[in-house]
């Protein structure tokens, strides 16, 4: 496995729109491969941390440097490269259909062709031969395809704002297996919502940000553990030494319950509670 | 870019574009009256009087044209952000300058085709209104002393040129 790489980072970031100081003394360091997930209230800066990274707009004081290269403002400056984003609903051109507004698009770059096109769309769940216009699209068909347009050519820095926002349970799924594959790859990954649950699931690190600025909440992903224990005292003890920990149906007639915590593997849990000597059957990872 | 900016704002202006058509035709028929006040009364205008009228008349070079211009164009830098489009556009633009650029290009086209609009619904209305098409000027107090000579086709040529930069240099201001 690649050493972690730093590939996006705010240095002492101060951003005013209007009269409202939106960002103050932001700092944020993003690896590749990991997730970071930044919660805050609607109009609390998220979505302008994300334009930031973009080029759209830039900081009035210190800087955000892409692949260690600095974000120049003006008009000549250069924009960041290898970088896909899918920021609040994209209006996507209504006539057109998912196909042809995606392949207007990687025009533009020029680096992918139409099967890559074609597979992203699949891979997103909807159908790459369909002839509907994107007007007639439902709002889970449309954050599919923001998705696909986000992911499609491959990006290094994948910049999303409320990603989950209208799919349904399935397409909560295909977004998970899609952020797994590409932090295998070393995409780094930069999330932002008003949802806990949201980033709650998807993310390894999670800032808050209030009135301007960034405190982090947690520095590791928490997981949700099936542990399976021998007998009732046992489960008892679980239950007194993890915070997190809810008792649930039995699993082949031995007590079992569920709890959430940092462990990154099962056998970490494992080793964790034996350290405490608990008889432990199982454990394992769920949803 | 390019391409994908010429296909955006004429997608999503159709109907201002529809507006404008319809709005060019009424203001074409007021051309015809214009040209009866000032047409020498022993010679029928013709067709090519009656487009040239069209094209500089001063109401509508001043204040007519200008407007629907920018009314068709007005929300051509804005409206990137405002649907969210930019975020798609300049997370795959090299940079800044190359959107504007593909901005700038796109304003040039419009103001062609706006112009290449008037051109055809001043034709057509002319020809509605049964005016003959002739290559010789009829129309003698639009000209000053010396363009008689000129051939009406290259007066129509160097008012769709002056058109085509004017309205180009207003979209840019």
């Amino acid at each position: 496995m690649e050493p972690k790489k730093l590939i996006l980072q705010f240095e002492d970031v101060d951003k005013r729109l209007g009269k409202k100081q939106v960002l103050s003394q932001v700092k944020l360091e993003v690896y590749t491969g990991e997730v970071v997930g930044i919660i805050g209230a609607n109009g609390s800066g998220k979505t302008t941390l994300l334009r930031l990274v973009t080029g759209l707009i830039y900081p009035d004081r210190g800087s955000v440097r892409v692949n260690g290269k600095r974000i120049q403002p003006g008009l000549v400056g250069e924009l960041p490269e290898r970088i896909g984003a899918l920021i609040e609903s994209p209006a996507f051109l209504p006539n057109f259909s998912g196909l042809q507004n995606l392949k207007m698009l990687a025009e533009i770059r020029g680096t992918i062709g139409m099967e890559e096109i074609q597979n992203t769309i699949r891979k997103v769940g909807l159908d790459p031969t369909m002839k509907k216009p994107v007007k007639t699209y439902s709002l889970g068909m449309r954050q599919r395809l923001g998705i696909a347009q986000a992911i499609m050519e491959e990006p290094d820095i994948l910049l999303l704002d409320e990603p989950t926002n209208g799919l349904d349970v399935d397409g909560v799924e295909m977004f998970s297996h899609i952020i797994e594959e590409l932090t295998a790859k070393g995409t780094a990954v930069l999330m932002v919502s008003h949802q806990k649950e949201e980033i709650d699931r998807f993310c390894d690190r999670v800032f808050q940000i209030n009135q301007g600025k960034l405190t982090l909440l947690r520095s590791k992903k928490e997981r949700k553990w099936q542990v399976v224990v021998s007998s009732l005292e046992e489960l008892e003890r679980v239950y007194q030494l993890v915070s997190s920990f809810t008792m649930t149906e039995r699993v082949n007639g031995d007590p079992t319950g569920i709890c959430s915590g940092e462990w990154e593997t099962a056998e970490e849990l494992y080793t964790f509670l034996e350290r405490h000597q608990i008889q432990v059957r199982k454990v394992r990872e769920t949803s | 870019m390019i391409t994908l900016e010429l296909f955006q704002s004429l997608i999503r202006n159709k109907w201002r574009w529809l507006i404008t058509a319809g709005i060019l035709f009424v203001v074409s028929f007021f051309i015809k009256l214009s040209l009866n006040y000032s047409t020498v009364k022993q010679m029928e205008a013709s067709l090519i009087d009656f487009i040239v009228e069209g094209l500089n008349q001063q109401f509508l070079v001043i204040i007519v044209l200008p407007m629907l211009f920018l009314f068709l164009i007005t929300d051509t830098l804005l409206r990137d952000i405002e649907n969210g489009y930019v975020s798609l556009l300049f997370t795959r633009a090299h940079s800044r300058f190359s959107w504007l650029i593909a901005k700038l290009i796109s304003l040039f086209v419009y103001a062609n085709l706006f112009t290449l609009l008037c051109f055809l619904i001043y034709l057509l209305d002319g020809l509605l209104l049964g005016l003959p098409f002739s290559e010789v000027w009829a129309h003698q107090l639009l000209q000053v002393e010396g363009q008689v000579q000129i051939s009406p086709v290259m007066i129509i040529l160097s008012s769709y040129v002056l058109h085509v930069l004017g309205l180009t240099s207003l979209g840019c201001w």
